[in-house]
């Protein structure tokens, strides 16, 4: 009785452009779910919405022409604005193909930033959606399910999500690294261009015990507390700043005096805790014998870069692996597909 | 049987090392969970074997009854290795230093090792003075200090090994498998600060059975001595953490120092000169 097709109908940050994403990405899962329900009433029996910053993705089992009929529909209802040629960064996967597919999204293989994890909590929140509004039957559980343990193997079994890739994010494990909890840290962001970079931001945004701005002027910094919330000082507080903080990233402009290893020495001596110094200005403000001070630990912008290119260059090598892995996953999934061909 | 249970938890205690290695490498939870549950398996084997020992020891010899078998450098190594795996489990999980096994498990496979193929695992008659309650007591406690220290100096390894790293600026992978500096320098200060109270309270009791058997606290051997150095080093160490503000690197080299005191004052002149203990080698 059972002639039927899996497949994947949608757009990703690899076949498209960020507009026709946009244009998609205005129908919610739910509502989406929904639509398309009412308008393939009797010619599908599972349906679930994958909706990310990357890519919308519908799949559906249903009857063979169905990954064509789900493209036009996509197009004329979803994306009504397209325009020119737009619509072919909307691509269709079949059975195997459309499998296969899952789980490498699943695994992170087909996200912007390789391997990341967070893909696999939206692959799960979207077919939780699915499942609970009895969207999915056996063929889109088995498969949904099969993705996510594809997704949690990959990531047990090969070193795909490991090592930060941003210079923002490798600071902030860096100082973890350092720090035993960093919601019991101290940041001071010297200098008001430091803001401007993503390394400053990301400190902030990991959420430290304190923060404070520093600027030639008091009036720069307290428009930067206030923007980001915290303290604010002039330059002058600089040694106090040292003392007191763990994590200091400075930014000065080439004007500025640099930061003295002696100053620092004079700074560490006074404090219990490690010194974290993240130069991140070109040319550099802080005297490179600083590095060799006890409990100082410096870092300038191209130490950062240079991890966070480790890493990746590490994460490309695993994908390898984790390619075989999906494959080998694919492949004990497939039996299960073929009923739905007889 | 006590023996074939040692064996056991020797065999076991290796094959958690290798676990421990592994996972260092290839940083698979797999590996760390084994390593956990293998050396769980082993602490519980050898405690077992120590139990049956302490039995064969009373059966066989009604006069020790009651008195704990820590009179031979087998048992008293025997029982340093049961303290350092015990501790290095009970750290590893508590403080998620989940590569410890590597820095301290080869210490107590090597007091294991000895004790399995150097040493003659019979048991001497204990000697009339160590007839004694004090033999429950001093032995046991000061074995218990060493094997914090041996972990503490475990904990060492790991912070001069990521200081280094992070000192770098070029971090390798091993930096993401340990634990941060702050965390590892406050581990090594609660290890010395547990240890600490037990060394010297483990020498006034040792003065005080000394007192009892021959009328004097201390002759002050080269062992005495060397007991007496590790408490000045550690308690130097704590003073300077607290006093002195010192943390890091200067910090564990203190401890380092103190380790080495202890591992002369075991090790160098357990057997000849600290003459209660009884020495069989093979």
């Amino acid at each position: 009785m059972r002639d039927e097709n899996l497949v994947v109908v949608g757009a990703s940050h690899k076949s498209s452009t960020l507009s026709l994403r946009e244009d998609l990405a205005r129908q919610k899962p739910a509502q989406a779910l929904e639509l398309i329900r009412q308008n393939f009433n009797g010619e599908l029996s599972e349906l679930c919405v994958l909706a990310t910053c990357n890519r919308y993705e519908v799949y559906a089992v249903g009857r063979p022409e169905l990954g064509s009929k789900l493209k036009e529909f996509l197009i004329s209802k979803l994306g009504a604005s397209l325009q020119g040629d737009a619509h072919q960064g909307i691509y269709v996967l079949e059975n195997s193909h459309a499998v296969s597919h899952l789980f490498s999204v699943s695994s992170g293989l087909e996200s912007m930033v390789l391997g990341e994890s967070e893909i696999l909590g939206q692959v799960k929140d979207a077919y939780e959606l699915a499942l609970a509004q009895e969207y999915t039957k056996s063929v889109l559980n088995t498969a949904f399910q099969k993705a996510l343990a594809t997704g949690k193997k990959v990531r047990t079994e090969t070193k795909i999500s490991e090592g930060r890739l941003s210079v923002a994010s490798v600071a902030v494990e860096l100082a973890q690294k350092i720090f035993a909890d960093f919601s019991n840290v101290a940041v001071a962001v010297v200098g008001a261009g430091a803001m401007g970079s993503e390394t400053a931001k990301g400190l902030l945004h990991a959420k430290p015990k304190s923060q404070i701005f520093l600027s030639r002027t008091s009036a720069r910094a307290q428009e930067l507390a206030n923007q980001y919330g915290g303290a604010a000082a002039s330059l002058e507080a600089l040694p106090l700043a040292l003392e007191s903080c763990d994590v200091v990233v400075t930014q000065l402009s080439a004007d500025q005096p640099p930061l003295s290893a002696v100053m620092i020495e004079q700074a560490a001596s006074r404090r219990k805790r490690p010194l974290f110094l993240l130069d991140i200005a070109m040319p550099r403000n802080i005297e490179e014998a600083a590095s060799r001070i006890p409990n100082v630990y410096l870092y300038n912008i191209d130490d950062l870069k240079a991890i966070a290119e480790t890493n990746h260059a590490k994460r490309k090598a695993e994908a390898e692996s984790a390619r075989r892995i999906v494959q080998e996953e694919v492949l004990k999934f497939l039996p299960r597909l073929i009923p739905l061909r007889n | 049987m006590e023996i074939l249970l040692f064996q056991a938890s020797f065999a076991l205690s290796a094959l958690a090392f290798v676990f421990s290695l592994l996972y260092l490498f290839r940083r698979e939870d797999f590996f760390k969970n084994s390593w956990y549950r293998v050396l769980l398996a082993s602490v519980v084997l050898h405690a077992l074997s120590f139990v049956l020992r302490t039995a064969d020891f009373w059966a066989g010899y009604p006069e020790g009854r009651y008195y704990l078998p820590l009179h031979s450098f087998f048992s008293v190594l025997s029982y340093l290795a049961l303290v350092i795996n015990a501790v290095c489990l009970a750290l590893a999980s508590r403080y998620q230093i989940s590569v410890l096994g590597c820095f301290v498990l080869p210490l107590s496979l090597a007091a294991q090792g000895v004790c399995a193929w150097f040493l003659n695992a019979s048991m001497p008659l204990l000697a009339p003075a160590l007839h004694s309650y004090w033999m429950n007591i001093h032995p046991l406690i000061l074995m218990g200090a060493y094997g914090v220290f041996v972990n503490a100096f475990g904990v060492s390894l790991a912070f001069l090994i990521q200081e280094r790293q992070l000192k770098s600026r070029h971090p390798k992978g091993f930096v993401w498998q340990l634990p941060a500096l702050e965390v590892l320098d406050r581990v090594n200060g609660k290890m010395v600060l547990l240890a600490l109270p037990a060394l010297a309270l483990g020498m006034a009791l040792g003065g005080l059975w000394s007192w009892d058997s021959w009328g004097r606290i201390m002759k002050l051997d080269i062992k005495e001595t060397g007991a007496m150095a590790s408490l000045i080093i550690y308690g130097a160490y704590l003073g300077l953490r607290w006093a002195g503000g010192w943390q890091g690197r200067r910090a564990v080299w203190i401890n380092l120092a103190g380790f080495a005191s202890v591992l002369i004052t075991f090790l160098g002149v357990n057997i000849r000169l600290h003459h209660y203990v009884v020495s069989l080698m093979r």
